[in-house]
């Protein structure tokens, strides 16, 4: 038996820490915007696991599937926003490094 | 048997390309393995009885924003020196590493605490996760939050536009 | 009379679109006049029709929204930050001749997301407002464009904001799964579980970014010094006080059955945001990076007091909601007076008050009341969670609260000796400027009016957690 909850949420536990390990080594802003993305991807996984496994708890209604459209969106303007931040940042200097970001200490 | 085949090879699939993901040094390979680590996950989407997301997912992950990163990256052109310079700082390393092994073990522990019952596919309502019922959820007990989310996107449009275009005015 | 409930965001978002329109009908200088007048006109109109909300405590939208005295006072809060932040941005705007009336309409809609974030029922008006504000306080923090600071602020600021994000939703995730619940006040009757357990910790990751508490604190200072000042403004006072507004109905509503988990790790976090805060606060030249510490060392005291919520939570959420009003008031007007001078650097600050007088005593009151001297707002807000915090044998944490407030007394001081006793330098007086005049003559009324006479304000508030819970 693989096909259970239990299953379903270490898939979901392994994507994000993949994400979460990129968003924190990785130098290059746009692999970082995207490991957010595959932490979202992770999260809606969990939302839609949680809806069908424990079906009868949530009184068969779909509320973890609207979650995942709204998260979609949220994703799609977080990326659309961080994307534009980006091509702002990259036309006064040239670099998607986040290491070379030192016009201010961290 | 056959949901437990198509599962596991589904799921190995996602984390192969999503480690592949992490792994590269040319940010494009990065994208591509991005959106190959959607489609095993809309797939298991559709195990999970969610057709319609499954769909959503393909169309605005894969369609929509990966497209947006593509084209952000063939337009800031990163160059050489940086793709070979691309390591990342010990500590950085160290920092990932840590946050990547406690995610781990403190979900894993957690996850095992977690009783489920599985639903028979027989007590399922046939229109689970379809157009129709989702369609019901969001323009009739959801329509606030629905609504409101065209608020947000009002406000990436306007963010989007005035950050990225070259000449204002 | 469904409606009510939404009146003050819709107002916003229709203020925001005309902003937006009238950009196409005027041009210049008038246009900036134009969307001022626009954007007090919603917010005014939005802070009326809130202030008629007092006293309906219902759920609307299928519990989507949750109207009660709680939310509609921090609504309040965050309106009338917002209208001061419209008002100082006008003389920032006019400062470096930026002409983007995108700016005011980014505000209205981020003050939209907090009018929904302070009322929201369930957890996806929640997520929705919060993003909504983020989002826009992320574009507004960039808003500079050809200033790589401003750049690199909106850019640090969007990755950890995201980064926060993507943790609070896997702790929703868990809760929904374990609770099967996404209303808060349902969330609340559950019993506690593995689950619970795992979304609280997670959600409280994402809750003490956006309020830059110790942990998760590097980003305030880079962040504030980068965005454009009256947006430092916005983040320190309206951000601060909707992610507070959600921090304490989701803890002390939603996770009431965890309750013993979440006080000592406040506790901790508490105690170490005001050591941090005020002891790296000393060291600052300029004074927006100053501000930025005080306020980690401010969300610290705020955590003190909710840290109390053990066994009091009425006192704790109402000297938190109070401390939110007072601090307000303070910071924006002392932002507000950073954009009049046109100045960031300490040493460019001698002698200023010489040359404006009556800005030089707003900018004393200010500070006094950041430092907590008695007879401003700041001293209220300090004694109403010390008190708090000493009822429920807090003591430790208390006595470190009470000794990082003193050494925070020092650089705030420092600054106003700046003002009166240094020689004066170089720099030209500034022009006057009526918008910003006016926002801070109002932000020191208001700090005298909590200060001297907080009786009736403090009776209002006391009321606010038993309608949290009816």
């Amino acid at each position: 038996m693989f096909f259970t909850l239990e299953n379903c949420l270490i898939l979901s536990v392994i994507l994000f820490s993949i994400g979460c390990y990129g968003v924190l080594t990785k130098r290059n802003i746009l692999v970082i915007l995207m490991s957010i993305e595959l932490m979202l991807n992770a999260v809606n996984l969990s939302f839609i696991s949680f809806n069908y496994f424990n079906y009868n708890m949530m009184n068969g209604e779909e509320m973890g599937h609207f979650f995942v459209l709204v998260i979609i969106a949220i994703a799609a303007a977080e990326a659309a926003v961080g994307l534009a931040i980006l091509v702002a940042l990259f036309r006064n200097r040239d670099s998607a490094d986040i290491e070379k970001l030192v016009e201010m200490k961290w | 048997m056959i949901l437990d085949a198509l599962f596991l090879i589904n799921a190995l699939l996602a984390v192969g390309f999503a480690v592949a993901m992490i792994t590269r040094k040319n940010p494009i390979y990065s994208a591509l393995c991005l959106i190959a680590t959607f489609f095993p996950l809309a797939f298991i989407f559709l195990l999970l009885w969610a057709p319609f997301v499954a769909m959503i997912q393909i169309m605005v992950y894969a369609g929509a924003i990966m497209v947006l990163f593509v084209f952000v990256i063939m337009m800031i052109n990163t160059e050489k020196q940086e793709l070979e310079a691309g390591k990342p700082k010990w500590y950085r390393r160290i920092a990932g590493a840590i946050a990547f092994l406690f995610v781990i073990v403190g979900f894993y522990s957690i996850v095992m605490g977690i009783n489920s019952i599985a639903p028979v596919d027989s007590s399922i309502k046939e229109e689970f996760g379809s157009t129709a019922a989702l369609g019901h959820l969001i323009f009739d007990k959801y329509l606030i939050q629905f609504e409101l989310v065209s608020v947000l996107i009002l406000v990436a449009v306007i963010g989007a536009v005035f950050l990225a275009k070259k000449n204002l005015d | 009379m469904q409606f009510q409930a939404i009146y003050p965001g819709s107002l916003l978002v229709a203020a925001a679109i005309l902003v937006l329109m009238a950009q196409s009908f005027v041009k210049g200088e008038k246009k900036l006049t134009i969307s001022l007048i626009i954007s007090l006109i919603g917010v005014i109109l939005a802070i009326f029709f809130t202030f008629k909300l007092f006293g309906v405590n219902e759920s609307f939208y299928e519990n989507a929204l949750r109207v009660d005295d709680f939310g509609v006072f921090l609504s309040l809060v965050a309106l009338i930050g917002t209208a001061l932040t419209i008002l100082i941005s006008a003389g920032y705007l006019k400062k470096v001749k930026s002409y983007y009336t995108e700016y005011y309409a980014l505000i209205l809609l981020a003050a939209c997301g907090m009018v929904f974030l302070t009322i929201s029922g369930d957890l996806i008006t929640f997520l929705i407002g919060l993003e909504i504000m983020s989002i826009s306080i992320y574009i507004l923090a960039g808003f500079n464009r050809e200033s790589k600071k401003s750049n690199e602020a909106a850019m640090k600021y969007f990755i950890l904001g995201a980064f926060s994000t993507g943790f609070l939703l896997f702790g929703m995730s868990m809760v929904y799964g374990a609770t099967g619940e996404i209303v808060i006040s349902e969330i609340g009757k559950a019993e506690k579980s593995a689950g619970m357990l795992i979304g609280l910790g997670l959600m409280l990751v994402g809750f003490l970014f956006k309020i830059g508490a110790v942990p998760f604190q590097n980003w305030v200072p880079d962040v504030y010094e980068g965005a454009p000042t009256p947006i430092t403004a916005f983040m320190a006072a309206g951000v601060k006080t909707a992610g507070f507004a959600a921090f304490v109905r989701i803890i002390l509503i939603a996770f009431q059955n965890c309750g013993e988990e979440w006080h000592t790790i406040l506790q901790v976090i508490a105690v170490l945001s005001m050591i941090v805060g005020n002891v790296v606060a000393i060291s600052q030249r300029n004074i927006k990076r100053l501000l930025a510490y005080s306020s980690i060392a401010h969300t610290g005291y705020m955590l003190l007091a909710f840290a109390a919520a053990k066994s009091d939570p009425n006192m704790a959420s109402s000297s938190i909601l109070f401390y939110l009003f007072t601090y307000t008031f303070t910071v924006i007007g002392a932002f507000g007076i950073l954009i009049y001078s046109g100045r960031e650097n300490l040493d460019d600050f001698a002698g200023f008050a010489h040359q404006k007088r009556f800005m030089g005593i707003a900018m004393t009151v200010f500070f006094f009341s950041l430092a907590g001297i008695p007879s401003t707002a700041g001293f209220m807000g300090k004694l109403f969670i010390f008190m708090t915090a000493i009822d429920q044998k807090l003591y430790w944490a208390s006595v470190i609260g009470i000794i990082t407030s003193m050494i925070s007394v020092f650089y705030y001081l420092r600054v106003v000796v700046y003002l009166y006793m240094k020689p004066e330098v170089t720099r030209a007086a500034p022009l006057t400027d009526w918008n910003v005049a006016i926002a801070s003559a109002v932000s020191v009324i208001g700090v005298f009016v909590l200060g001297l006479i907080p009786q009736s304000v403090i009776q209002l508030i006391l009321t606010t957690y038993q309608s949290m819970l009816q």
